[in-house]
């Protein structure tokens, strides 16, 4: 052991005397120069595909554009297109891929019945039964499994249950979002339980694409979002059940309280409060001025005021502008103090009155930059 | 009597739904401006006479409400109909088009048929 150490202390000081290279330096360049080799080689290949697309894409985009007129527009065309009309090569992995992305961005963008006749074009193709594949054959490329199940929903095709569940048990996440995003265009309202009880690992984003998909389905009902509130659920997940009952309107304060008394993290208390606020939680308003007093966070504070402002009620006169003329408490306080205040009009018109007409220098800079319309997000 | 065709100006940034609605109303016999950005729909609206404005919201360099909030306070053009498209489906960005003076809102996906009877409504035949 000690002959080891003898030996690579000696080879090091042999390179730094200058009388050598040790091996291990010699492994080190090698390495170093292989990894850039393979980084620059990656690169290269990324633009060269992008390339190999964009070239492609200028290509068929012209020619689908004017089928799709000719056919869908013009014709009124719904069903048996004549694809052979197209003259493409749809043997090509690469045009297939680029047709299905410009079909995509058709069905996306044109609604009615000519949507419609386009997702027929699209199963025409046989693209319908290539996602299908797709999505019992690809099991270990997330990629081609999430595009194909976009393109299903999209087209409206049914997926077998068994498949489906597969894809629910997925162990990455993005193809079980991408399942429930499927089952909630597909299926709309029928799919709520099956979603919500399976929220487990996913972020803010998937939250977001989850939250899309549900407000753009035509879905408006009386469904009970707040049912599956936990605080052993992650924030994204409690922050999406927030988002839907807000747009919703299901007022079910009870179930926002329980998530803000369990106390589990901020952001989930802060979320909760905005919910409260949004929500127009009238009831719930000696309430937000107690958990104003018990908390110390800042953000919190500015939330609880805010959603006092929402109600609107002129319960919180006092309290309102107590804070504002505090001048020890931080502006962004007193700013959301005041704020609130001017929606709380007419309860609040003498308040605002007595402040105004009570004012020193500072306060009365503080009040015109609040009342400012271009400062906005305050 | 020469009788002008109906002058459009269609502001949107997605090439492919400026590319439909080019097509659709062209064959409605509509006279067409296009703009792919706030930049370029702005400098239309103060140099050319306008008799529908077809816009998306979301834009480079100006937005829909920018856009249609200018061509409120133009000298030329101010009390020229505006349709807006967009793919914004909350309640505030409605409320908000429609304040800032829009005169119609139609949610994407756009249906052809649907777009030309708005047009119509507005303008009447080409």
């Amino acid at each position: 052991m000690l002959n080891i150490f003898n030996d690579i202390i000696h080879v090091v000081r042999t390179f730094f005397e200058g009388r050598g290279w040790p091996l291990l330096v010699t492994v080190a360049l090698i390495l170093s120069v292989l990894f850039w080799t393979c980084c620059l080689i990656g690169i290269a290949i990324f633009y060269y595909r992008d390339y190999r697309y964009r070239i492609c894409y200028s290509r068929i985009y012209p020619i689908l554009r004017d089928f799709i007129y000719e056919q869908v527009l013009v014709k009124n065309n719904v069903s048996h297109f004549p694809i052979d009309k197209l003259g493409l090569n749809l043997e090509k992995r690469l045009e297939v891929k680029v047709v299905r992305d410009i079909l995509h961005e058709f069905i996306r963008t044109i609604g009615g019945e000519k949507g419609r006749s386009m997702r027929n074009l699209f199963n025409e193709l046989g693209y319908d039964k290539e996602a299908q594949y797709e999505i019992r054959h690809a099991a270990k490329h997330m990629a081609p499994i999430v595009r194909s199940l976009n393109d299903l929903a999209l087209m409206k095709v049914v997926v077998q249950e068994n498949v489906l569940d597969k894809l629910l048990a997925s162990p990455k996440i993005e193809i079980r979002v991408a399942a429930f995003q499927y089952l909630l265009q597909v299926q709309g309202e029928q799919a709520f339980d099956r979603v919500f009880s399976q929220l487990e690992g996913i972020n803010e984003l998937h939250a977001v694409d989850i939250y899309q998909t549900i407000v753009l389905t035509d879905y408006f009902g009386t469904y009970s979002f707040s049912q599956w509130l936990d605080e052993s659920k992650t924030f994204a997940a409690n922050k999406l059940l927030m988002d839907l009952m807000v747009y919703y309107q299901e007022l079910e304060a009870s179930q926002l309280w329980k998530l803000i008394v369990a106390n589990k993290d901020m952001n989930t208390i802060i979320k909760a409060v905005n919910s409260l606020g949004k929500l127009l939680a009238r009831e719930s308003e000696d309430q937000l001025r107690d958990l104003y007093d018990q908390h110390q966070s800042l953000h919190l504070r500015i939330e609880i005021l805010k959603a006092i402002g929402r109600l609107g009620q002129g319960k919180s006169l006092d309290f309102l502008a107590n804070i504002f003329e505090n001048s020890e408490l931080p502006v962004k306080l007193r700013k959301h103090a005041y704020r609130s205040l001017i929606t709380q009009r007419p309860y609040s018109t003498m308040y605002l009155r007595r402040i105004n007409d009570n004012t020193d220098a500072m306060t009365d800079r503080l009040i015109r930059y609040i009342t400012n319309p271009m400062v906005h997000y305050i | 009597m020469w009788n002008e065709k109906k002058r459009i100006l269609v502001i949107e940034d997605n090439e492919i739904l400026l590319s439909t609605m080019q097509f659709v109303l062209l064959r409605e016999g509509y006279d067409l401006l296009l703009a792919k950005s706030g930049k370029e729909a702005l400098a239309l609206v103060s140099d050319e006479t306008i008799d529908l404005v077809i816009t998306d919201l979301a834009l480079p360099f100006a937005n829909g409400y920018e856009i249609i909030d200018r061509i409120r306070k133009s000298s030329i053009n101010n009390e020229v109909p505006v349709i807006i498209i967009s793919g914004y489906r909350d309640d505030n960005s409605i409320v908000e088009g429609f304040e800032v003076g829009a005169n119609d809102y139609i949610k994407k996906p756009i249906s052809p048929s649907e777009l030309i009877s708005r047009v119509r409504l507005r303008i009447g035949h080409a």
